[in-house]
């Protein structure tokens, strides 16, 4: 063949035919438009009955019938007398068997296009020459192409180099190609996912080819918004990650599998080792400081899927693609400020049914351990600190139980706590009223009875299948998180069906409903009880008169009657519950009409629906009312996307894809809560919420919508593979802005260049890709609530003479010049894949400034209600991101690919309100103070400085403070013998790391797997606050820390002499550097090993087992439970780091099955 | 069979005329945003029953009075006896110690923030109905006078409350909705007082409101002229009396406070203390006091001897108060925490007349009491009381049963409207003011003879004799610490009496590390307010200071 032979007059056919490297693209966006679909079976649906019809026109009908195109030489059709057929919904391949049967023609098929060939080939009789072919007569060349497994590969492009002469394979991984010249010529061969290969002929004319898989990224085609693009054309900052990894380890929600993937994505899983987990995820720092910085989450078109994190069943997930910089998220505008998630689910694939089932068990301990006083140590902390308390204050003589001092009870008046020694039969003389001596009864241990190993499972089933012209696939999904503490429990449920159906020849159809029903317990404010709760009481006392009325009774603070009420853990959690339900459905209908071969209309109609439920009971304990929640909120979002699709080829060198859309999108939410207490028995807990007897329990309501209207466009364009340019713009109208200030455009611009397919590149063997990258654009961020631009008249009910009434009042500010947030990114990448593309680097820098943030400026009280919404302030974050990724052994029996991800980030307040004052978030003891400042990052500890205690030499200078040696001292900046929060405090600590890093491995050997990951987080702060447990010694419980306290004998300690704080004594806390410390860490968050077993009975395919474990190892001088996360009730997304008793993140052993039929 | 070449120009046209028509619709109404749930600033308030609540709104903040001040057990009326030096607390969770060291600042926990955000909230909502009652079209003029005399009194009570905690203060009276004119630099509290405070209370007093007394806590004439009544009694005293004399000294900023003696003989004082004289005597006779039962029965709400209270429900709006005057971890109740923390100190209890009724057992101080049932259910006796406690918040109801109290708080009750009778005509007559001696004592003596104390001769009467009265009487209504600062005396602890009364500066309250200073007299200024309106500077000596203060 030659270029001057005539083709097929259609234009896309000539087009086609130019290069068949083209061609290939053509396929290869064919494949992607069928999201990863593998073309293996032909559907039925053709039916031609004709007498005597030329070839051609066969084919025509065909085309018409299934929407193939036929890609063939015309004088060799028209060679070929005229054929008779006569069939009736056949199959592709049954027609064209039809109608190539009597001739020398045979056919392939390759995605959706049919490539006629002579029959000759197929070694049925190679020395026929009666075609009319050119002279000198061709020679053909014949080749298979396997993969390293051995198994044939369809669709690979076969070229002769420097030509535009080439062919495809077929199904057996054959292909036949004429080259005209002498035999010896170099093909280039190339297909998605392989790396490329050339080919020497050298004479021989059966040549078999085995191609290797490209290692940087097997699937090659990344998700961008509104479609996909091939890795190579690519302008912005995308990284994928597949639904292998995410799974690589058995993991609950998405979060956890996507931690320490990908450069430039921290997750943090925000309340520890709480069942549902919660994770966070920033995407190249925190933007912004009122609104959300979480990403967008586009599952399957659907943008904005609420609680994608963990309602999504991972198991679900073909591939996550993270866009990061503004060329790949301007598209989003309005929303893409954080860096958008696209998550593509599973669908169906025509061919053999595939039934799939993937199923765990997993075994959660307790990893660290929170050291508490036992009951000897809080007995010894008790009599010193009651023998310290006439030095701190007026000591409460009620509360001092030691015998000779005592004014009222003793230790021998508590005969439910203590027992009766000798002189010397216990560590400490505790001397009774009676002149015994005495020793506690019970020494409980409260974090063994808070928290104890649990199991938990996951069971998910996929099925897909279908023919040519409708796939489905439908999954079940259902897991069962246990948390270490007792009835605390993650139950998710999830089933999803998905049809992409072909309804004409140039209409698609494609169809998904999802359903997911979740149920959280309420775990919020349990776990402080293990550390405040007296180790010396028991869980229940023994129904034994002898202990009067505590007979039967459960163990709690005020039995030992000095210090605050706490119920014991096993108590409360018997008394209060609660749980979050939630029910999401969502939906999605789109079509995908072809208007030319090149230009293509899809739209689509989507809904999110969410119910959430919350019941809440907290239970009478001794003596309360029990009170009892129920919150409910109903969401409804829907969006209406129209957008063309053009995609044409011009010439030989240029590539076009535009696109041009708009939208409209809706949400509508509603709540109602409702309580009631005074309940007369723990019976009915929210059940019944009428048997409450308050005397006015009122429900409360509201709701509300917004909306978003947009019109977007992109157009990529790339120059001879080599120049690619990206350029986007939308305009977002959002009700939630004032009249004047709806409309928002958020444009972007990209460019890469490949400098690897330079000629002057052609000769450095060693790389095989080298790409750089550059853009800069504009998204924005409007997640903020809904009518904030008005100022709102509130309404309460007041009370007057023993009734309520009516009253209304100026609420809310409004600000009715409210406008659009703004983020501006600039992206720098750098891609280089070495020894082709074993080994692959790609390098990011960043500079992005949010500007206008949507600040919740804190205004004057004296004028305002204290806050409004305005545009005020600047954040910038700046880092780099390196990813690594190659294949460390890449033999037969034995595969170790590695990944390596590194983010380096700086986040820095640029501006603030109108006076540029701080903003100071959670203030106070107690707290993981932060602040917001200029020049600070987002997430800075603030406090003061705790230098130690004053000595018995510095007793002048603690007098000075009024305070005594023994006493705590802290810096005072200022030197104004006046110790103050504000005045005298200053960062001290950072809740985001300056380095975040994964490290992934996965290894092959035989029938063996195995995966490890390695997280690293370096040059963060946690807030460890438990002053509870240590400042305020004998208010409850504490840590056995307090043992270090001052002593006249030991006065260089960090924590106060030991006084009574309820019998009478002060005791300073602030916020301070004391509970501050480097929570930098090291973990083995995962590793799998897995066997495939050799089975092909019962019509298995496959079986494979693992053993995996997570957060098996931690390496981090941290206190406390985990460095990362917050206890639930300090969880603060803008500082994640503060842990007040947080809930313990276990580590994790599982083992699972992986079948497939 | 249908052919790709007829349906593709058939569906280009409908995606384009599917462009035009979606293009057309109408885009801006559907990003309108209307709320459902909240009435705005836009809203026409013009029905009688939109009026009724603008004047309602207002009363919002006065059960705020008993609110939370951001630390366990730390209830707002502790502050406000805290500082006094006659207070004590058997938890530390209060940082009281910051009072007693003299460490606090305007940031410290709810303390101050608190005040200054409730009464700057009461502040603004009164501004808002005055602004917007006047539109009320189905009301009357002279209902819509009624209701504007209901809300300046208000008003008038919310800026008195402000300039005698923190002396001079932002001033507004008129609705801020734009938000570049939020920040305000402080007002002289003398300028309050002449153009808002008084003339609001006296617009009331002038008012068509009934000149009786509120049945259900809502303003009267009576609250008016007792509020009005006590303003004047301020007025005459300090530090307005000092800052008319010196107008151009910066009093609250730089703390140079000279003038001490009190009564301050002037001729505004003079004109201020007959106004007061005469609001006091339409007051005078028109109630009869109960007994000290009633103070903390619940069913007294509004009745009895009560002129002015916040008003609160069981179960609805509940009084803190009443947890926090528990003995700490007692067990005695049902209320899930007994704080401990507003107690009398030891010290001011044993100033108390031995004779004095008010100190028997469960008539304003109790010493022992049951164990509640939900420690004990035979209700056995409980632990020694280490100390007197206060029985006028006992709410009997609350602690036994619901653990929910709907016990009233007082501004005003009638022994308190007696014992400034006796203080403003005693005060006259030591400005030269010919007073006879009955109304001096009259006052007094009805309030001595609940306690079953023998009467006052006129002469018996003096500053000491009408301050110890009032610390006996009014113990923990929050008076104390206005009547320290308006007479620039403090009483001195004792036995059996009060010791004394001496200046304040260089007063040292027992177990207070310090001599009260000029500083003493105002609190700080809320934390945030300085933060977030650069205009505000801070009292002087207090932290947080402005920037550059």
């Amino acid at each position: 063949m030659t270029s001057t032979k005539k083709y097929r007059d259609k234009p896309y056919a000539k087009f086609l035919m130019i290069k068949p490297l083209i061609m290939k693209l053509t396929l290869a966006i064919l494949t992607f438009c069928s999201l990863q679909v593998n073309a293996h079976g032909y559907a039925q649906g053709t039916s031609i009955s004709r007498e005597k019809i030329p070839l051609a026109e066969v084919f025509k009908a065909i085309e018409q019938q299934t929407g193939y195109l036929f890609f063939y030489d015309k004088d060799l059709v028209q060679s070929t007398g005229p054929v008779s057929v006569h069939i009736k919904n056949a199959s592709v391949a049954e027609a064209l068997s039809a109608c190539l049967k009597d001739s020398r023609l045979t056919y392939s098929i390759v995605n959706k296009t049919i490539v006629i060939q002579t029959a000759k080939h197929t070694a049925v009789a190679p020395e026929d020459t009666e075609l009319k072919m050119a002279v000198p007569p061709p020679v053909v060349i014949k080749g298979r192409v396997v993969n390293k497994q051995g198994e044939p590969v369809q669709g690979v492009s076969v070229v002769v180099a420097g030509t535009k002469n080439g062919t495809v394979t077929d199904k057996d991984g054959m292909f036949f190609i004429n080259i005209n010249t002498d035999r010896k010529v170099t093909l280039d061969i190339s297909s998605v996912g392989f790396l490329p290969q050339s080919v020497q002929t050298d004479g021989k004319n059966d040549i078999n080819i085995t191609l290797e898989e490209n290692a940087a990224d097997l699937s090659d085609i990344v998700v961008v918004g509104y479609g996909t693009q091939k890795k190579s054309d690519l302008v912005g900052s995308v990284a994928q990650i597949n639904g292998k990894k995410l799974n690589d380890k058995p993991v609950f929600n998405v979060g956890q599998g996507l931690q320490g993937k990908i450069a430039g994505v921290q997750v943090v899983q925000q309340a520890g080792g709480k069942p549902g987990g919660d994770p966070m995820i920033r995407i190249r720092g925190t933007n912004s400081i009122n609104t959300s910085s979480d990403p967008l989450f586009v599952v399957d078109g659907i943008i904005g899927v609420k609680n994608a994190l963990s309602t999504l069943n991972p198991e679900d997930i073909v591939s996550m693609d993270v866009l990061k910089d503004a060329s790949a998220t301007a598209i989003y505008g309005a929303r893409g400020a954080n860096g958008v998630i696209m998550i593509t689910t599973k669908r169906g694939v025509s061919g053999k049914t595939q039934v799939d089932y993937n199923g765990y068990v997993s075994r959660s301990v307790l990893q660290r351990h929170l050291y508490t006083l036992d009951a000897d140590q809080l007995m010894y902390v008790y009599e010193q600190a009651m023998a310290n308390g006439d030095k701190y204050g007026t000591i409460n003589r009620a509360k001092d139980f030691r015998g000779p001092y005592a004014s009222s009870q003793s230790y021998s008046e508590m005969p439910w706590l203590f027992e009766k020694v000798d002189k010397g039969g216990y560590i400490l003389d505790l001397v009774g009223k009676d002149g015994n001596y005495y020793k506690p009864i019970y020494n409980t241990n409260w974090e063994e009875k808070a928290f104890k190993p649990a199991t938990s499972n996951s069971h998910h089933i996929d099925l897909r299948g279908g023919g040519e012209n409708a796939k489905f696939s439908m999954s079940l999904g259902y897991s069962d998180q246990r948390g270490l503490m007792q009835e605390s429990y993650f139950k998710r449920y999830s089933g999803r069906v998905t049809g992409d159906i072909k309804i004409t020849k140039w209409l698609d159809m494609s169809t998904n409903i999802s359903y997911n029903r979740s149920q959280e317990t309420n775990d919020d404010g349990i776990t402080r009880s293990t550390a405040e709760v007296w180790g010396i009481l028991p869980v229940q006392y023994p129904n034994d008169p002898a202990v009067g009325i505590y007979a039967g009774r459960w163990g709690t603070n005020s039995d030992f009657n000095v210090g605050e009420q706490w119920y014991n853990i096993v108590f409360r959690r018997s008394q209060i519950g609660g749980a979050t339900n939630r029910d999401q459905t969502t939906a999605s209908i789109a079509l995908d009409a072809k208007i030319t071969p090149d230009l293509s209309l899809k739209t689509d109609f989507s809904i999110d629906y969410n119910a959430y439920k919350y019941n809440y009971y907290s239970g009478k304990l001794y003596g309360g009312n029990g009170s009892a929640n129920i919150n409910t909120e109903n969401t409804f979002y829907w969006q209406n996307q129209y957008y063309f699709n053009y995609d044409k080829r011009i010439a030989d060198v240029h590539k076009v894809n535009a696109m041009l859309g708009l939208a409209w999108t809706q949400y509508n939410w509603e709540n109602l809560n409702t309580s009631n207490s005074v309940f007369f028995s723990n019976f009915y807990e929210w059940h019944n919420i009428g048997a409450g007897a308050q005397t006015r329990p009122v429900p409360s309501s509201s709701d509300g919508k917004s909306a978003l209207n947009s019109y977007f466009a992109r157009v990529n364009y790339v120059y001879n593979n080599k120049y690619m340019l990206t350029a986007t713009g939308r305009i977002d109208g959002s009700s939630k802005f004032g009249p004047n200030s709806k409309y928002g455009f958020f444009p972007s611009a990209g460019v890469a260049w490949r400098v690897s397919q330079e000629n002057f590149m052609k000769d450095v063997e060693a790389i095989s890709e080298l790409k750089l990258r550059g853009s800069v654009g504009k998204t924005g961020n409007q997640e903020i609530g809904s009518y904030v631009s008005q100022t709102y008249v509130g309404v309460a009910g007041v009370v007057l003479g023993g009734s309520s009434q009516t009253g209304i009042y100026p609420s809310a500010m409004g600000n009715p010049d409210l406008r659009w947030e703004s983020t501006t990114q600039y992206d720098g990448g750098l891609e280089i894949g070495l020894f082709n593309n074993r080994l692959n680097l790609t390098v990011d820098y960043y500079y992005k400034t949010t500007k206008d943030m949507l600040l919740d400026v804190p205004l004057p009280r004296s004028t305002t209600t204290g806050t409004a919404k305005m545009n005020y302030g600047s954040v910038e974050n700046k880092g780099w991101e390196f990813g690594i990724n190659g294949a460390i052994l890449d033999g037969k029996d034995l595969r170790w690919n590695a990944d390596l991800s590194v983010s380096l980030n700086h986040n820095e307040i640029v501006a603030l309100g109108p006076t540029g004052a701080p903003i100071y978030v959670q203030t106070g003891a107690g707290n993981g103070t932060n602040i917001l400042q200029v020049g600070a990052p987002i997430g800075s500890f603030f406090g003061l400085t705790r230098l130690g205690t004053y000595s018995t030499e510095e007793a002048s200078l603690a007098a000075r403070y009024g305070m005594l040696p023994g006493d705590l001292k802290f810096l005072d900046r200022n030197n104004d013998a006046k110790i103050d929060l504000f005045s005298d405090g200053g960062i001290i600590g950072r809740a985001f790391p300056r380095v975040l890093a994964g490290f992934n491995n996965y290894l092959n050997y035989r029938r063996f797997d195995g995966s490890l990951n390695i997280q690293i987080v370096l040059g963060v702060n946690k807030a460890f606050v438990h002053e509870s447990a240590e400042d305020r010694q004998l208010v409850s419980g504490g840590l056995n820390s307090t043992l270090q306290a001052w002593r006249p004998t030991a006065q260089n300690a960090m924590i106060a002499q030991m006084r009574p704080g309820n019998g009478g004594a002060y005791y300073q806390s602030y916020p301070d550097t004391h509970m501050i410390s480097d929570a930098s860490f090291v973990r083995g968050a995962g590793a799998t090993i897995g066997y495939t077993f050799p089975v092909t009975a019962w019509k298995l395919q496959k079986i494979r087992a693992y053993l995996s474990a997570n957060n098996f190892f931690l390496i981090t001088d941290v206190e406390g439970y985990d460095p990362e996360g917050s206890s639930i009730d300090k969880k603060d997304s803008r500082t994640p780091n503060i842990d007040k008793y947080q809930y313990p993140n276990p580590a994790i052993y599982s083992f699972g099955v992986n079948v497939s039929f | 069979m249908y052919s790709n070449k007829r349906i593709i120009p058939f569906l280009k046209y409908q995606v384009i005329l599917a462009f035009i028509v979606i293009l057309a619709g109408s885009c801006k109404k559907f990003l309108e945003e209307v709320p459902t749930g909240n009435m705005t600033d836009q809203t026409d308030f013009t029905s009688a029953q939109e009026g009724a609540a603008l004047i309602i709104g207002p009363y919002r903040s006065l059960p705020l009075w008993t609110g939370g001040a951001d630390d366990w057990g730390n209830y707002l009326p502790a502050t406000l006896e805290y500082p006094t030096g006659k207070a004590y607390t058997s938890d530390t969770h209060v940082q009281f110690w910051k009072f007693q060291t003299n460490q606090i600042s305007g940031d410290m926990l709810g303390d101050f923030n608190n005040q200054w955000n409730n009464w700057y909230q009461g502040v603004r909502d009164c501004n808002f109905s005055i602004a917007k009652l006047p539109g009320i079209t189905e009301m009357s003029d002279q209902e819509i006078q009624k209701g504007l005399a209901e809300v300046k009194t208000l008003r008038a009570w919310y800026y008195y409350c402000l300039v005698r905690y923190f002396g001079d203060v932002p001033l507004t009276t008129t609705i801020v909705n734009t938000l570049d004119s939020v920040q305000l630099p402080r007002t002289s509290l003398k300028q309050i007082y002449d153009e808002v405070i008084i003339p609001d209370l006296e617009f009331a007093v002038n008012s068509p409101l009934p000149d009786s007394r509120s049945a259900n806590g809502r303003v009267t004439k009576h609250v008016s002229r007792a509020i009005l009544a006590d303003v004047y009694l301020t007025c005459a005293g300090y530090p307005y009396q000092e800052i008319a004399t010196s107008p151009d000294k910066k009093w609250c900023e730089e703390g140079a406070w000279s003038a001490s003696a009190y009564p301050v003989n002037s001729a505004s004082a003079k004109d201020f203390l007959k106004k007061a004289q005469q609001n006091l005597n339409v007051l005078y006779g028109a109630y009869t006091l109960g007994t000290y039962d009633d103070l903390h029965n619940p069913a007294k709400n509004n009745s009895g001897e009560a002129v002015f209270q916040a008003q609160y429900q069981s179960g609805v709006t509940n009084n803190s108060i009443v947890p926090a005057a528990l003995p700490g971890l007692s067990h005695v109740s049902m209320f899930g925490d007994e704080y401990g923390t507003f107690i009398p100190s030891i010290n001011y209890f044993n100033s108390y007349d031995p004779a004095d009724k008010r100190i028997r057992d469960r008539q304003m101080f109790y010493f022992s009491d049951t164990r509640s049932t939900k420690y004990d259910p035979t209700q056995g006796p409980a632990e020694k009381f280490n100390m007197p406690y206060l029985y006028k918040f006992y709410d009997t109801d609350a602690i036994k049963k619901t653990g929910q109290s709907g016990l009233n708080w007082t501004f005003y009750r009638y022994a308190d409207i007696l014992l400034m009778l006796t203080e403003v005509n005693w005060t006259l007559r030591q400005l030269g003011e010919g007073v006879a001696d009955n109304d001096i004592i009259k006052g007094i003596n009805e309030v001595r003879a609940r306690a079953e104390l023998p009467a006052y001769r006129a002469v018996d009467v003096n500053l000491l004799t009408i301050m110890s009265e009032r610390a006996y009487e009014l113990v923990f209504e929050n008076k104390m610490l206005w009547d320290q600062r308006r007479t620039r005396m403090c009483l001195v602890d004792g036995e059996g009496q009060f010791a004394g009364i001496e200046s304040f500066f260089g007063h040292r309250p027992v177990d207070f590390s310090f001599e009260f200073g000029p500083m003493n007299l105002l609190a700080p200024v809320s934390g945030t307010e300085i933060i977030n309106n650069a205009q505000c500077m801070q009292n002087f000596g207090y932290l947080p200071k402005q920037a550059g203060q």
